[in-house]
């Protein structure tokens, strides 16, 4: 996250998002992966949802490469290119939040075209 | 993308995607589409991006009295050396192009070709970009490269190295190719940092030099004065040798004695006029001699000889 609007002067194009998630119980990443790659592929989320998707799976023992791959994507939005500290957030997947979320910005949505 | 360290950390990015793709299982397809994915995004990127035109950045940095660590500078100190350091730029870059004299306005003084573009940090100083808009494929072939003010600030450098460390003739190699005045104000400069107490560093092209203390700026300002640099007009009997056009050399047998060697300033348009029209005939030449400490004199023809047959 970081203030583009301020710092470039132009709105932001997309959000970045890492989703760090657990396989469903008895798939492996390669039966799951056919369910999941419309949201795991970031030229089309982007297209749709102007989200840039990536994901990393959980629950399995963690070797030295996750911890490679995780502070890799940390890496990425914790610096601009330039150097400048940037932040993220964390928000858990949950049905009820992602509800609350819909309902919230249905209503900003409808605010915006009333007035 | 518009400078040179975001341009460097996309390559190192795009380097450690490929690493952790090496390294990622090849059934964990879900992790290696997203990893693929990152680096098609930021090849994409790459290929749009043309390296050489990004502007070079020097970082110059200062220690002492009007520092405090590497939270900030006296302001008042900054403004005059970022000027004295600007003025000492235009004046080597005039003098590469031949066009300084000895007094008077320095040329260009309003040219903006140096920008502050960001703090230094380490100590605390200035981020000085220097402006690519000059970089032509020709004087590119002069400068090995630079456009006339990295070409400046890399001699300006040499200059801080060479009156330090440098032997005299190393040291006059150097002078020879700046203008005096150009090297009065690399000393000036020197000087103002000297005079508050403080000490300097500089970062440029791949190099970096620092005086570590005041003993050391003031050696550089010392072989840099007038009493060390010493530079006369000589008027020399005898005859044309040879000239070399390509690097600007003649050689000149003074009546009785040896051969001398020396450059052939940008005032001589044509440098092989000397073997067309004055080898070997009885001349005078008038010559710059230059004498750096107990160094070789160095010598600089910038106008034609008089022939005296």
């Amino acid at each position: 996250m970081e203030e583009i609007e301020v710092n470039e002067d132009r709105p932001p194009n997309d959000i970045d998002v890492v989703t760090f998630f657990e396989l469903p119980q008895s798939e492996t990443q390669e039966t799951f992966d056919p369910k999941f790659s419309r949201l795991n592929d970031p030229v089309s989320t982007k297209k749709e949802f102007y989200v840039d998707a990536y994901s990393h799976v959980l629950g399995e023992p963690t070797k030295q490469y996750d911890v490679e791959v995780i502070s890799y994507w940390y890496s990425m939005w914790a610096h601009c290119r330039n150097g400048v500290w940037k932040g993220f957030l964390q928000i858990d997947l949950n049905c009820e939040e992602d509800r609350r979320a819909r309902k919230c910005l249905s209503a900003i949505i409808s605010e915006r075209r009333q007035s | 993308m518009n400078s040179r360290e975001s341009y460097l950390n996309l390559a190192s990015e795009i380097e450690m995607v490929n690493e952790l793709l090496n390294k990622v299982p090849e059934n964990h397809v879900i992790e290696r589409n997203s990893l693929q994915a990152r680096l098609s995004n930021l090849n994409m990127h790459f290929e749009n991006v043309h390296f050489q035109n990004f502007p070079r950045k020097a970082k110059l940095t200062f220690r002492g009295s009007p520092v405090l660590a590497s939270h900030g500078i006296s302001t008042d100190f900054a403004g005059m050396v970022a000027q004295r350091f600007t003025d000492a730029v235009k004046a080597i870059v005039a003098g590469l192009e031949g066009n300084l004299n000895y007094m008077g306005r320095l040329p260009g003084k309003e040219c903006r070709d140096l920008l502050i573009t960001g703090i230094a940090r380490g100590s605390f100083g200035f981020e000085i970009e220097v402006s690519n808009d000059d970089h032509n494929e020709s004087s590119s072939d002069l400068f090995d490269g630079l456009n006339e003010t990295e070409f400046a600030i890399d001699k300006m450098q040499s200059l801080f190295e060479k009156s330090l460390a440098g032997d005299d003739d190393t040291l006059a190699e150097l002078v020879d190719e700046i203008h005096p005045r150009a090297i009065k104000k690399t000393k000036e400069f020197l000087e103002s940092v000297s005079e508050r107490g403080a000490t300097c560093a500089m970062e440029f092209n791949n190099r970096s030099f620092r005086f570590k203390n005041d003993d050391e700026l003031k050696i550089s300002i010392d072989r840099l004065s007038d009493n060390n640099i010493r530079e006369d007009h000589r008027q020399l009997d005898g005859e044309i040798f040879g000239a070399l056009p390509k690097s600007r050399t003649f050689e000149f047998k003074i009546t009785g004695q040896d051969i001398i060697k020396g450059k052939i300033g940008l005032s001589i348009e044509d440098p092989d006029i000397l073997n067309r029209e004055y080898l070997h005939r009885v001349s005078t030449i008038t010559v710059v001699e230059t004498k750096v400490g107990q160094g070789r004199p160095r010598y600089v023809l910038n106008a034609l000889p008089e022939i005296k047959e």
